[in-house]
């Protein structure tokens, strides 16, 4: 190593905390405005993809942003439900294939997507694992839910209550988990699947008790009345759906009126697509969205912000900048002693001179090579933080 | 200098390394495998027949319940399951029938509900006690009658929404569906009017059935008859035989209709009570060396024969 | 070998100056130059070493004339050809033993660390008795430990002439004489020119030939 690049790298260590905030100063001013870029065009192409790959999105009529937000990335906005009769409306007019889907509920805030069988054939997703839904009360994860929930095939999840004072709501539903799906590198790695009937006996509007005509239901019997059976509040509901008491699973009132929070109308033509978009252009209390341009006004809303953001730190930068020049201005004064000591034994003022810049120039390498560290850092595992964030 | 061009290499092949993946992934389209028929699961006999019929050599057909089940009450096993959610298309009974349907996952978009253009005329047999519990009020596990293809005008329904299913997944056989259709639906119409005709003959005489599965074929053909629950390879009990001599008094039948052949001794004693036994059977399941046409017009003979016995 | 003829020098912004007539140490004398403190002792050491030029004069040390030598000649004599000790040590914090002693290398021009004059560094602190101390940094060391690392990077490129300013100055009486004596074997060793520059009487005994600055510079303040 040539001499002042040795007595710069040896300075630097003997004064190693005064580099290492240099260093980090300097990386995070190379690093912040790249890494929000960054992130930013990572989440924006993550929810582009997705919207680009859900042509159509109905729900009732609300907030598009919850609504799109929810179906697409099943995020904890509320959206107004709608009635699963619309499903039946969408199949009848030969124009789409209708998948329906409930996201309302949540195990351990991992969410529960009550659907069809036909979202895994939408979203082209695959089983690394396990089977597909098959009966009532089955769960099928996402891999990535799976991870963070620490379970597998064969094990069980459980709903969780909506919110700690819900005493006189919805029970936990313990569900077997049956399979696990591949990587699709989407929302629905993050998930639950469930059937559409499952999440509906979450919500409570289906369930499953003793047959009350049964000797061991006597208990439960508050009075009986002609051919009318009152039961009292010690009636046993099942919370887990097995083989033994899957018949007892039952909904009550119309099918037709049971909750959605949306439905994905898959065109089966373009002409389909712009048929059923007339249809329900001026619906009354149905709304009909093009995920894309949903996702395009909220991101156009975080590129602005972004830029405010940037220029901000544009100026922080700037300060940094005369900070850290000031720094070494100031330690190269004070190193007086030092340069003359050079000087006495024989270095030049170039030498003298090629010192200081050597030590700057190490500091921005450094700092180069941690901002660039910190940007890969970023693009491997920066975008679900933001999406986090965002969602 | 050395030292420098490493670091500015590392540098640039960190920055490399950020354009390669975005972590996104572009699923992998379905295999391009060679075309194959067209997979139809049906849930009893009568569809799997219709289904035949009218899709010919562009499907296969398949009704995985064994020959010996009722597939009203049959529960298929997970792999059976499973090969359901693979077919192209589900032919569906409705009126509830197919229990095990309430329980499974099923691709809705690929199931067809042959009842749904008439579900104002299935008929409801509420057999399970009215209960309450909680605040949604009286309700009960109630059922409906299944048997709707005994209605043969309603067998005809039937069959023409799968002919609308198959139209749409065959295109290219859309004209050969609708002729196939056409005469089906025309052959069962012919049979229909002469059950219509058996039923005016009948006009009103009293009639059992060995089961209550004769919902809609009562209906359609007007025929007067109480069901029983007596099963065709059992004896039934004095407890059984004392109920129908009474049942004989307010409904007195010269007449039953059975599903299948009753025990020799069950067809004497109702002889002696003065009740003539006909086989008429559900054909809910395959028949043997049978087919549907052929089985229904032996039905429809005998009961014709047995009809003609009648004083 | 050093000599001086009419040299003529002043600072600036102030009323000091130098004026030498003659001053000569042949190759292998060992001198000590005696005056009390801020009579202009370390002034005429620079002038020898090159870092300061007179304004006048002949300046001849290892037969090079150092005055007449353009800038960076000048250092790389200095760093070649000379050797060089200070009353305050002039060691550098953040280097250790060894890289201190290995310095001059480090900032002359043409030089390198090589592994011949690694070995020589820690030769020579072998033989000043800091062998064990190569990895630790001055301010691990003593007084006396700190002037001994001082003359191994002075001695590691066997310079023809040693000049030392006051190099006992900070030393305690134990270790002023040891490190002295060590410079004195050095420069008998090796041919040496040695030139001491102090104020301390005691050392005088070591040397050969003492110089009373006061007679040498003939200046007088007005």
């Amino acid at each position: 190593m040539s001499g002042v690049w040795y007595l710069a790298w040896r300075y630097l260590l003997w004064h190693r905390w005064k580099a290492a905030i240099l260093v980090a100063a300097v990386s995070l001013v190379l690093y912040l405005p790249l890494g929000l870029q960054l992130l930013v065009e990572q989440t924006a192409r993550d929810m582009n993809a997705r919207a680009d790959a859900t042509p159509l999105v109905l729900g009732a009529r609300g907030s598009p942003l919850e609504l799109v937000l929810n179906a697409l990335y099943f995020s904890d906005e509320q959206p107004p439900t709608l009635s699963y009769a619309v499903v039946a409306e969408l199949r009848d007019s030969g124009l789409v294939d209708p998948v329906p889907l409930y996201v309302r509920y949540y195990s351990q805030q991992v969410p529960i997507v009550g659907t069809s069988l036909d979202y895994f054939g939408f979203r082209q997703l695959q089983l690394a694992s396990g089977r597909q839904l098959a009966t009532l009360g089955e769960a099928v994860l996402g891999y990535r839910a799976a991870a963070d929930l620490g379970v597998g095939v064969g094990d069980f999840v459980v709903s969780s209550p909506q919110s700690v004072f819900d005493i006189a709501g919805v029970y936990p539903l313990k569900m077997p988990v049956v399979g696990i799906l591949a990587a699709s590198y989407s929302p629905d790695d993050e998930a639950i699947f469930v059937d559409l009937k499952t999440a509906w006996i979450i919500e409570g509007i289906g369930h499953g008790h003793q047959e009350l005509t049964r000797p061991e239901a006597a208990s439960a019997v508050l009075k009986t009345e002609d051919d009318r059976i009152v039961a009292n509040a010690s009636l046993l509901q099942y919370n887990e759906i097995t083989a033994a008491n899957i018949d007892s699973f039952h909904f009550h009132g119309n099918d037709a009126e049971l909750p959605l929070t949306a439905v994905l109308p898959v065109p089966r033509s373009d002409k389909a697509r712009v048929l059923i978009q007339g249809r329900y252009q001026q619906h009354e209390s149905l709304q009909l969205l093009e995920p894309r341009a949903i996702i395009d006004q909220l991101l156009a809303t975080v590129f602005a912000v972004q830029r405010y953001v940037l220029v901000a730190m544009g100026l922080v930068a700037l300060a940094t900048t005369a900070v850290v020049l000031l720094v070494f201005l100031l330690s190269w004064r004070a190193r007086r002693p030092e340069q003359d000591t050079l000087h006495l034994l024989g270095g030049s003022q170039a030498a003298v001179l090629s010192l200081m810049l050597a030590e700057v120039i190490m500091v921005m390498v450094l700092s180069v090579l941690l901002a660039t560290l910190l940007v890969v850092l970023t693009h491997w595992f920066g975008g679900p933080l933001l999406k986090a964030v965002v969602l | 200098m050395r030292l420098l061009q490493s670091i500015l290499g590392f540098a640039l092949l960190s920055l490399v390394a950020c354009g390669q993946g975005t972590g996104t992934q572009t699923p992998s389209n379905s295999d391009g495998a060679a075309k194959r028929p067209l997979q139809i699961s049906t849930v009893n006999y009568p569809l799997a027949w219709a289904a035949q019929q009218l899709a010919g050599e562009g499907a296969e057909v398949h009704f995985p319940a064994p020959a010996d089940v009722d597939p009203a009450f049959w529960q298929p096993d997970l792999d059976t399951v499973a090969a359901y959610q693979q077919a192209d298309l589900i032919v569906l009974n409705g009126a509830n029938y197919a229990r095990w349907r309430a329980r499974v996952t099923l691709p809705d978009n690929r199931l067809v509900d042959t009842s749904s253009a008439f579900t104002d005329q299935l008929i409801s047999v509420d057999s399970s006690p009215v209960h309450t519990h909680g605040p949604d009020g009286d309700h009960s596990h109630g059922e409906l009658a299944f048997t709707v293809w005994l209605d043969l005008s309603l067998y005809a329904q039937q069959l023409q929404s799968i002919a609308a299913a198959l139209a749409v997944l065959l295109p290219e056989r859309a004209r050969g569906i609708a002729a196939g259709s056409e005469r089906l639906s025309g052959q069962l119409m012919a049979m229909d009017s002469e059950l219509i005709k058996l039923g005016q003959q009948l006009d009103g005489e009293p009639v059992l059935y060995s089961h209550p599965v004769y919902q809609y074929f009562g209906r359609r053909y007007r025929l007067n008859g109480r069901a029983l629950h007596w099963e065709p390879d059992q004896s039934p009990s004095e407890r059984d035989w004392s109920a129908l001599g009474e049942l004989l008094k307010q409904h007195p039948a010269t007449l039953m209709i059975w599903e299948d052949k009753p025990l020799a001794a069950t067809r004497d004693r109702l002889t002696q009570l003065g009740v003539e036994v006909v086989v008429f059977r559900p054909l809910g399941n395959r028949p043997p060396h049978a087919d549907f046409e052929s089985a229904m017009s032996a039905n429809i003979a005998r009961l014709r024969a047995a009809a003609v016995e009648v004083p | 070998m050093i000599e001086l003829r009419d040299l003529e020098f002043r600072y600036d912004q102030s009323t000091f100056a130098l004026q030498i007539e003659h001053l000569r140490l042949e190759a292998t004398e060992h001198v000590a130059l005696i005056g009390p403190s801020g009579c202009g002792k370390t002034t005429l050491l620079n002038i020898l070493a090159g870092v300061v030029l007179p304004h006048a004069g002949v300046v001849q040390v290892a037969d090079q004339p150092v005055a007449q030598l353009a800038d960076a000649r000048r250092r790389d004599f200095r760093i070649r050809k000379l050797g060089l000790v200070f009353q305050n040590f002039e060691l550098l914090d953040y280097l250790n033993v060894r890289d201190n002693i290995l310095l001059p290398l480090r900032v002359g021009r043409g030089l390198a660390v090589t592994a011949a004059l690694r070995e020589r560094a820690e030769a020579l602190a072998s033989r000043l008795d800091i062998a064990d101390k190569l990895d630790r940094h001055p301010q691990q060391l003593s007084q006396g430990e700190r002037q001994r690392v001082a003359v191994s990077r002075a001695l590691l490129l066997q310079p023809a002439v040693i000049l030392a300013d006051e190099p006992t100055g900070n030393l305690d009486p134990t270790n002023k004489f040891v490190v002295l004596d060590l410079l004195l074997d050095y420069a008998r060793e090796a041919g040496a020119t040695l030139l001491t520059v102090t104020h301390d009487r005691e050392l005088l005994d070591r040397f050969e030939r003492v110089v009373d600055f006061a007679e040498l510079n003939s200046w007088r303040p007005a």
